[in-house]
Order: structure tokens, then sequence, then C-alpha cells
């Protein structure tokens, strides 16, 4: 049932080449009134130091709830991670106290919001919201964490530092507010940032500057991002390493450049070649047939397969297991796109 | 100026204005009362106010039946008054603030637990929590503040349940939390100020409802013990006198109905002010 991780050896013993983040079988449930039901299932994932992991899915893929739990963002009496381990900095987030988990959060990984226009508490000043990270986790003074203020929003291209901490978060902008958001993140120099969709609120131009800000921020203070987004052009632009998310589970994961030359699984190749349509810009443009399953009625095997235009019975039998397929690269179906060599033992 | 005075904050000020006087008639009250409230001189019992035939310029309001000066006795009894209801308002604010803060925020087991038993506390009634008190702990005003805040409590624990129960779900929350925030500063630094402006407005209405609370409790016999100026004490011994002395009831009923006025003016002019969809009106 277990996808074949590379990694045999415990964390400790592995820590000198160690990625930054190794998520490993990671199931999470939510309590409905019909009982469990999974919203991700078996997902393995890790993130080098320094790099770009781009998680993409349509929406209820279950990229968003990745995003969450590897934070135990979700309260236990919506969701609970019914199996698997987070292996952050030689510890796994999964097993640690609520007090311990709130040194990590905003401290070494810190998020970012879809919704900028609501993630400020709109009675508090802008200062004041980017000083309270760095009071909680660095015992800073408020005179002291003003002066970093200034710094971090000077740094996230927000011009008149001085001038906005002391505006309130309805006299600013959607990007503006987004730049206040990254700065608040950046603001106790956390070693992951997951940002979770943060360009989908924001109009197209501001959206590039905001990508643009975070590129920059990345590589110049060396810092590893998963960024879950559904667009296929921001990954593109941004990421290292992509995952491909569907219906809960991970499907394939891959080098960007890799994806986009071959995307292996059909429902990869969907997607691909919708943005190429786009940019051709000629007729019809393309779908894939139908919609998402709903987590409850999930079919007996892969999960893609009524959409999928390559399925066969193999496919309904049970889900397919994301397999290697070529060095550094996985996909989770019987009958990959463009690897003819390669036949899942399924 | 003038109209916005009259205008627009008319019940504000007019609302503090009462207020106002009243707390200084109670601060200044041994300086203003003509009288001890508790000294009696039976040789001029049950004299009518000033303005009635028999009154004298002496007792502008009239003595009781134990010849005590009403008018000391009343401005006295704003003391009792105004520190009751203050004071438990604050207590049961305070109670009820942070039951409802955690029920709300919390979830789960102890929602259910705090939720349910302010629930079960809503059908006990007051009065007999009232006479258990004042039977196993007798009258005082210490009592009497506990007995009334303890009893106010799920008002304000519904009330900031709700409301947090909806804010807790805002982005900016999440955020809070997933920067590294605890319960209690996510409590205390975001969920309590988005809500101070509500409970004030409540509270402040709230404290009218105490200084009813008292005198009924007082013209029950379950407030403060008889000798002292209380106006439900006021009101109680004016009861037996209705048709003779018709003005010690009849003080006591006017000085409560004026302060209850006062801050439900007050109140409502502040739930006005402070709603911004009732500013476009």
């Amino acid at each position: 049932m277990t996808p074949a991780t590379d990694h045999e050896l415990s964390p400790v013993l592995r820590k000198q080449d160690a990625p930054l983040l190794r998520v490993e079988n990671l199931s999470v449930a939510f309590h409905t009134r019909n009982g469990l039901v999974r919203a991700i299932e078996e997902v393995s994932f890790e993130v080098p130091a320094g790099k770009v992991l781009g998680i993409v899915g349509e929406s209820g893929s279950g990229k968003s709830v990745t995003a969450l739990s590897l934070l135990r963002l979700i309260p236990s009496e919506i969701a609970e991670i019914s199996s698997g381990s987070v292996w952050f900095g030689g510890r796994d987030l999964t097993r640690l106290s609520e007090r311990e988990l709130r040194r990590i959060r905003g401290r070494e990984i810190a998020m970012i919001f879809q919704e900028p226009m609501t993630s400020l508490n709109p009675i508090a000043s802008v200062g004041a919201q980017l000083r309270e990270p760095m009071q909680l986790h660095l015992g800073m003074k408020a005179a002291e964490a003003s002066r970093r203020v200034e710094e971090l929003l000077d740094l996230v291209g927000i011009p008149q530092p001085r001038k906005r901490m002391t505006q309130y978060p309805h006299e600013l902008s959607g990007g503006m507010r987004q730049r206040v958001m990254i700065a608040m993140a950046l603001s106790c120099e956390p070693k992951l940032l997951i940002a979770d969709e943060p360009t989908t609120a924001l109009d197209v131009t501001t959206q590039a500057q905001i990508l643009d800000l975070l590129r920059s921020l990345q590589s110049r203070l060396g810092l590893s991002i998963i960024l879950i987004t559904h667009d296929l052009g921001v990954v593109a632009q941004f990421a290292d390493n992509v995952q491909v998310m569907y219906a809960g589970r991970a499907i394939e994961q891959a080098a960007v450049a890799e994806i986009f030359r071959q995307p292996a699984h059909p429902y990869t190749e969907g997607l691909l070649k919708i943005v190429a349509d786009l940019e051709a810009e000629c007729g019809r443009l393309s779908s894939i047939e139908g919609t998402v399953p709903a987590p409850h009625e999930l079919p007996p095997g892969c999960a893609f397969a009524p959409r999928c235009p390559r399925s066969d019975t193999a496919c309904t039998a049970s889900p397919p297991p994301l397999s290697p397929i070529s060095p550094g690269r996985r996909c989770a179906c019987v009958r990959p796109v463009g690897f003819p060599q390669f036949r899942a033992s399924a | 100026m003038k109209r916005s005075l009259f205008g627009k904050r008319f019940k504000i000020v007019l609302g503090a204005g009462i207020i106002v006087a009243m707390c200084l008639l109670a601060a200044l009250a041994p300086y203003l009362a003509p009288y001890d409230p508790l000294q009696q001189d039976l040789l001029r019992r049950l004299k009518p106010p000033f303005f009635m035939a028999g009154g004298t310029a002496k007792n502008l309001l009239g003595t009781d039946n134990y010849g005590r000066d009403l008018l000391s006795r009343l401005i006295f009894g704003t003391q009792t008054s105004i520190m009751v209801g203050t004071a438990s308002m604050a207590l049961s604010c305070i109670l009820g603030a942070i039951a409802g803060l955690i029920a709300g925020y919390k979830g789960g087991r102890i929602e259910q637990l705090i939720m349910r038993f302010a629930d079960a506390h809503m059908a006990f009634p007051d009065v007999l929590f009232a006479i258990i008190m004042a039977a196993a702990f007798g009258g005082s005003t210490f009592n009497l503040i506990l007995v009334l805040g303890i009893s106010g409590w799920m008002i304000y624990a519904r009330l900031v349940f709700g409301l947090v129960r909806s804010l807790k779900h805002r982005s900016f929350v999440e955020a809070a939390v997933s920067y590294g925030g605890g319960d209690r500063y996510v409590m205390s630094r975001h969920l309590l100020p988005q809500i101070v402006p509500i409970l004030t407005v409540v509270a402040t209405l709230q404290v009218a409802q105490m200084i009813l609370q008292e005198a009924a409790l007082s013209f029950l016999g379950l407030g403060l013990p008889p000798p002292a100026p209380t106006w439900g004490n006021i009101l109680a011994e004016g009861r037996d006198r209705m048709f003779g002395a018709p003005w010690i009831a009849n003080c006591a009923g006017i000085a409560i109905i004026l302060i209850v006025f006062g801050i439900n003016m007050f109140g409502n002019g502040l739930r006005e002010y402070l709603d911004p969809q009732a500013k476009q009106r």
C-alpha cells in the first residue's frame, strides 16, 4: 500500500543530506455526518533546502488540506491526521504537542494565505500586526520590533514604510496587503514558507508583481517554499519541482522542466493541453470531461479512470501507487503517457 | 454644534447627563444629604414633602415611618444602587465574556460543557438563588454583588459565544494561529477587541437591569438588611403606607425610574452611535 520511498534510513542518520521537510504517507480524514472521509491519502513528498515545490491541483484535490495539515492548522474536531509523519528539523510535526508546534509556526515555517483582504485584523494597525510574530517568537520589545518592521516593509517593496506602519488594513490595496502578509511571514526568518494560492485573489498585474517579489526573496534569503496553486503558469515560472494532486492523492512528482517536456500522468497531460490551447488561441478550448469525484464516492481503482481517455480494466481494480518511472520522477498511473516501457505492477 | 447636541447624540447626552448627576449624588452623598440617613426622629414621622399640605422645607421630600429624612435616604441609596449595579455588571460581564470566548473559540466538549451549563442556569430562577445566598451568608453589599453578578453571566456568555463563533473562521484569526499565536493570545488580542463595542452597549444596558434587580431583591428583603438606605428598602417600607404616606414609595420609585431611564437612553444612544448601519439613516 505504501509507495516505495527512496529513504529507508531513519531521519537522524540521514541528517546531513536530509531535505528540509519530508512528508511521509500523510493521510488526513475529515469528520462528517457520514463518518470519516479521507481528504488526502498517503501523500509523500519532500522539500530540499532552498528549493520551491509547487503543488498543483483542481479545487478539492486536497492541496490546501495538505498545506494546512503540515502545521496541523485544521482544528482536531474538524479533521485529523490519520496516518503519516511530517519530518522537519529532525522532528515529526504530527507528534509534537500544541505548545511545541506553536514555536515552529511562524518561527520556522510561515504561511501566506489566499485572501489578503481578510487575513489582516481590521482593527489593528499594520505596524502593530507585523510586530506581533516577532514579539511572540523572538521576545522583541515594541521599539526594536518597530525598527525591524520598517526594514521588512522596505524588503517587500512597500514605499514609505514609516507611514504605512501607522495605517490600517482598509487603507491598503490588495497587492499591498499581500506584501504585508509576506513581510509578516518573513519577519522571524523562517526556513520554509507555505504559500497557499498567494496570488489567486489578486488581479493579473499584481499577481505578476507578487510572484516576482516572492521569487527574488526566495533567492536572496535562500528560502524553501511550498507553493500551492491551480495555475500551471505560476508553477512553470517559479517552482523547481512539481507535485500534481488529484482527488486527495499525489499522482505525479517531477522536476518542472521534465513535467512540461513530457507529462506522464494522463491528468497532467490534460491540464497541460488546456494551457497549450490557451496559448495557441485557436478554436474551442479543450477540457477534461467530467469533474473531480467527491471524497466519499471515489471509484475503487484510479480516481481519474472515469475521466481518463487511456483507462482500461487494469485501472479500475485498485488505485495505482506512486512509483518511480525515471530518475527523480514518480507517477501514479498504470499506463503513463510517454513512458511505454513502463508498466506498473498494479 | 447645537444641532448635533440635540440631534443625533441627544440620547447619549441626556442619558449621560442623568448618569453623571446620579454619580455625583452618590459620590458627594455625605456633603449633599441634609441629614444622617439613619437618624430617627419619632416626633417628626410621616411628614409629607414640602409641596404637599403640611410639608415643610425642613424635610424637602418628607420623612418616613421612623422620622428619617427621605431625601437623605434617597441620596445615600444612590450609592448602593450605582455601586451594586456597576460592580455586578462588571462581574457578570467578565465571567460571561471569558466563558463565551472559551466556549466559542475552543468548541467541542468545552463548548458543550459551558453552554449547556449556561442553559441550565437560565432555567434556574435568580430569586431562588438569591434566597439561598441570603440564607447561607446573610445580606451584605458584597453578597448582593456576588448574587447579581453570578446570575447575569449567561447573557454575556451567549452573546460573546455567538460573536466568537463567527469571528474565529475569519482569515485574520486563522493567520494569527498560523504564525504561532496561542489560544490566550488569539482570544485576547484578536477576538476580544472585535467584541468590545457590542459588549459595551450590552453592559451599559445591563447596569439598569442590575439596579432594578437590586431594588427588587431589597424590596423582597433579600438585599441589604432594613436600616440600610437602599431604594429597594425604601420602596418596601413605603409599601405598607402606600395610602397614608404615598410619597415614600413614590420617591423611591421615581429615583429608580430616573436612573434606569438615563442608563437605557445612554445605552441605546451608544448602540446607534456605534452601529455603522444606523449612521446612514
